[in-house]
């Protein structure tokens, strides 16, 4: 798996480690690079709607993505041989998810041995106006 | 003993097919009463986090437990409904889940006050007590509800 991430880092193209993630292609996720940012996307989905009169995205899926966005911002980031493992995860909802795209940024806020943790935070519209911010923590194995 | 509530699991297997994510799942109502609510997660291989052990995603647990605590906040105001958003869900995992197993989700609204509910649930295959996961949420009733027929 890290030689497919080491190819994703020099292509700049992220498709096959998303692919690698059946989940990732069931909500339709995507990523790309900015210099050296990270943006996860989440196009809008009819999908991945929860309440239908709003309509809004699905509070479950903006966790999924978020945790997700997580994920490969570790694998890309670091050198880890296997998937990071989710030992908890935190959200806060701010504002409903609207039917619309959904973008993403991750920071590891502090990286130890064997976990990480890290806070991920979404918006739609502005970036100034989060619609979601999480956290978690992942378990890194070296074997 | 919890009494099931057969029109309060018929409300919520008839929310379910109008929550589209949900639905997509294959999100199934078991069991419901004025204590907790039980919901199921079929197994799907487009739900897989891990391909070398065939675990579940997170995303797909988690969607689970907001969906199945959402609904517990129902639980003991039906047949009245309140819209109760999520404010904030936090899962803690114990282990992977098995691949090839079904997921089932326990939810509990353990307090209400006027404005927030407060629920906890637990995440398991066939055994309660060897949990894949648990979670616990406030969920904030909105002020004023635009039409939310769909409910009814």
């Amino acid at each position: 798996m890290l030689s497919m991430v080491k190819e994703c880092r020099r292509t700049k193209v992220f498709k096959p480690v998303l692919d690698h993630i059946p989940y990732a292609k069931f909500i339709g996720m995507g990523c790309e690079q900015f210099g050296d940012e990270y943006i996860f996307t989440l196009p809008s989905n009819d999908n991945n709607l929860g309440n239908p009169t709003l309509p809004a995205i699905h509070g479950g899926v903006l966790g999924g993505f978020l945790e997700n966005s997580a994920i490969i911002h570790l694998l890309l980031k670091l050198d880890t041989p296997r998937l990071p493992k989710t030992i908890d995860f935190s959200i806060d909802y701010l504002r409903a998810g609207r039917h619309k795209d959904t973008f993403a940024i991750c920071e590891i806020t502090r990286q130890g041995r064997r976990a990480a943790n890290v806070s991920m935070y979404a918006w739609q519209t502005k970036q100034s106006e989060p619609t979601a911010v999480a956290r978690a923590h992942f378990l890194l194995e070296s074997t | 003993m919890k009494e099931n509530n057969e029109a309060l699991a018929d409300f919520c297997q008839r929310g379910m097919a109008d929550i589209k994510h949900s639905e997509v799942l294959g999100i199934e109502t078991v069991s419901a009463s004025n204590e907790s609510i039980t919901l199921k997660l079929p197994y799907s291989l487009n739900l897989v986090g891990d391909m070398e052990t065939g675990a579940l995603h997170g995303g797909a647990i988690f969607t689970l437990a907001d969906q199945t605590s959402g609904f517990a906040v129902f639980s003991h105001l039906h047949p009245q409904i309140r819209i109760a958003p999520t404010l904030d869900l936090r899962i803690d995992h114990m282990r992977k889940s098995t691949k090839g197993m079904d997921l089932f989700c326990t939810a509990r609204c353990y307090r209400y006050t006027d404005n927030i509910a407060f629920t906890r649930a637990v995440l398991y295959e066939n055994d309660i007590d060897n949990p894949v996961a648990h979670a616990v949420g406030s969920f904030m009733f909105l002020e004023t509800v635009k039409d939310q027929g769909w409910l009814k």
